[in-house]
């Protein structure tokens, strides 16, 4: 509800200065794509809360936060560079994979600047939200069971 | 107590949710890295361009791409910079703010530009471009700071930044492939700042050409450019095409804009032609003689000059030029003998990648235009009050003096041609220093102590001039306490 809100305040400021319509919908997406990623992260928040006191999932969640989005970048140097050792890339695969990758979902660049040409946009917008419903729906279910191997 | 529920179908799912995780994320056969892709320009139905990154020739595509290979492509910003952000700020652009927190550093490096405060731009400059990569603003104001800002008290900027300049220009066009702009800024850098070797303006023109963004009056300085490398023929053709494509332009669509562009672009085709011939540029690929063109006989222009160590770290420079019209510059370069990369009359600016912001501060290199006035210059160059800028600290120093027709206004060019058919020194004519240009050159050495007025120098006064210097009134110089370093002259006479 807070996003909607915002997000429409941020479309009629837009629309205040700009007067074009156009341009709204490529406005939009990041905000969308937030909303992914912010329902992400309430899964992990939701899944940690299972077994852990609120102070821990704090702060497990939070760090996992900022592992998931600054992973990637990271991923990719490693992946680049020659010297790194085979072994240590397929292990940088595997966290990549394991870790939810936030910084899938951080797509203001090419909306800031709009010189950026995106491939496939629209395919690339589907797959992050399936990723995020899929690592969503696997949290839940893991929450789900953990939660009741509980003495409540 | 547990409830008891069912776990299989519920593990079942989460396995399936962890096999669906793993294939978008990572794919179906090998995915590419960033370094594959290169950029491309296509041209759509509708007749318009757009660049776009596609993977390099031999680069087999994926089955399925995924999302990290994509993202990668499409949306990575390069690495995480830490350094130099306080830790709120830290935490931001950990948190994925990058662009935010490099707009906040952006602002406050314009305070700095209001208050003077240039040396604290430099590292804001880099941090901004680091943490977003995608600013060109920052860029190109960035390369014009570092390349033009940092003058001492006489307005000369400090040409051990070139590089640095340059470097962050080359770093922005790898970092915005897909907009002309930080290729123009490059280009611009060589053309206008450093204005010598002027295939690099080309290279860098051109590749900014490519770019479907280019604004139309940017499109055409790439004409300037190849004449200032000596291809005139190219940029007749340049022009042509140009022309032809300003005049569709406006045939389509009559904006002023439109109409003024192509009204400019044929008064410059006009004018190169004319040029072309008086100049006798057609006549010399011909093969037929020069006689009756103006660059025939090639003028002398007579160069000589005399620097005078007025006091410590102060010289005057004097000297002839028998070019009566107002509008030549001749440059005067003073640095360390072993300046790093060096070369006569300037150095080899493009020689690193690195953003540099610490210039070799053991390092000398000051280099001045000298205006001609009624045929003769005479300036005083005071390096006193900017020791950081001019340390002297080596022992032997140089000071060439260089003059390039490729660089002259065209009324000047206009006897010279753009080669420098119709120019040529009795003494000092060059065909060395830049190959293929006929260039003036020539070098002095000058030692620390006579700098520094120093030593055997703190009661003399060190002048050294050029064999064929002759005072104003055309009497060789000569004062009682004044020790005259006379140099052979290049050519008998």
């Amino acid at each position: 509800m807070m996003m909607t809100l915002m997000t429409s305040v941020l479309v009629f400021t837009f629309w205040l200065q700009q007067r074009d319509a156009s341009a709204i919908p490529d406005l939009i997406k990041a905000p969308v794509m937030y909303f992914v990623q912010m329902s992400l992260l309430a899964a992990v928040a939701i899944f940690f809360s299972t077994f852990v006191s609120p102070l821990v999932n704090f702060f497990l969640s939070g760090g996992l936060y900022l592992l998931g989005s600054l992973f990637a970048p990271f991923f990719q140097t490693l992946q680049e560079s020659q010297g790194t050792p085979q072994a240590a890339k397929i292990f940088a695969q595997l966290v990549n994979t394991i870790l939810p990758n936030f910084a899938n979902y951080n797509i203001q660049n090419p909306i800031i600047n709009p010189g950026q040409q995106i491939q496939n946009e629209s395919s690339y917008y589907l797959q992050v939200t399936i990723y995020g419903v899929l690592y969503i729906a696997g949290l839940l279910v893991a929450g789900t069971i953990v939660f009741d191997r509980r003495e409540v | 107590m547990t409830s008891g529920i069912n776990r299989s179908p519920l593990l079942l799912a989460i396995l399936g949710c962890a096999a669906g995780i793993f294939v978008l994320q990572n794919g179906i056969g090998t995915q590419p890295t960033g370094k594959q892709y290169e950029s491309v320009t296509e041209t759509l139905k509708n007749g318009n361009t757009r660049t776009v990154k596609k993977l390099k020739a031999g680069v087999a595509a994926p089955a399925f791409q995924g999302i990290s290979s994509s993202w990668q492509r499409d949306f990575n910003q390069g690495s995480v910079q830490t350094q130099g952000l306080s830790p709120d700020q830290l935490l931001f652009a950990l948190a994925g703010f990058r662009e935010m927190i490099a707009g906040i550093l952006w602002v406050r490096a314009d305070s700095f530009f209001d208050s003077g405060n240039y040396d604290a731009i430099l590292p804001i400059i880099r941090l901004v471009t680091v943490l977003d990569p995608k600013q060109i603003d920052v860029y190109a104001t960035g390369m014009w700071h570092i390349g033009y800002n940092f003058t001492d008290e006489e307005q000369r900027s400090d040409r051990r930044y070139i590089p640095s300049a340059l470097a962050l220009g080359k770093e922005g066009a790898r970092n915005n492939p897909l907009t002309y702009e930080m290729f123009f800024e490059t280009g611009w850098m060589w053309y206008h700042k450093i204005d010598d070797d002027y295939s690099n303006a080309v290279r860098w023109f051109e590749l900014a050409q490519e770019r479907p963004d280019m604004l139309p009056a940017r499109r055409n300085l790439i004409t300037n450019a190849y004449e200032r490398d000596g291809k005139v023929d190219k940029s007749l053709d340049t022009l042509f095409k140009l022309y032809e494509a300003a005049g569709k332009k406006a045939k389509e669509d009559a904006a002023f804009g439109n109409k003024q562009n192509r009204d400019t672009l044929e008064n410059k085709l006009d004018t190169t032609l004319v040029r072309m011939v008086q100049r006798g540029w057609f006549a010399g690929k011909d093969g037929r003689p020069l006689t009756g063109y103006d660059v025939n006989p090639p003028f002398d222009t007579g160069f000589s000059a005399k620097v005078t160590v007025t006091e410590a770290r102060v010289l005057r420079f004097e000297g002839t030029w028998n070019v009566l019209p107002v509008g030549t510059r001749i440059r005067a370069v003073l640095r360390d003998a072993d300046f790093p990369n060096a070369k006569p009359a300037g150095m080899e600016w493009d020689f690193s990648n690195d953003v540099n912001l610490d210039p070799p501060r053991d390092k000398t290199f000051m280099q001045e235009q000298l205006f001609v006035r009624n045929q003769r210059f005479n300036k005083k160059v005071d390096m006193s009050k900017d020791p950081t800028m001019y340390p002297f600290t080596s022992k032997d120093y140089v000071i060439d003096f260089y003059y390039n027709p490729r660089s002259a206004p065209p009324h000047i060019q206009d006897k010279f041609s753009w080669n420098g058919e119709g120019f040529t020194d009795k003494n000092f004519l060059n065909t060395q220093v830049r190959e293929g240009q006929r260039v003036m050159f020539t070098s002095v050495k000058i030692s620390k102590d006579q700098l520094l007025r120093r030593g055997d120098w703190r009661e003399k006064v060190p002048v050294i001039k050029t064999a064929n210097y002759l005072d104003k009134d055309g009497k060789a110089y000569n004062q009682a306490d004044q020790v005259t370093i006379d140099l052979p002259s290049l050519r008998a006479n």
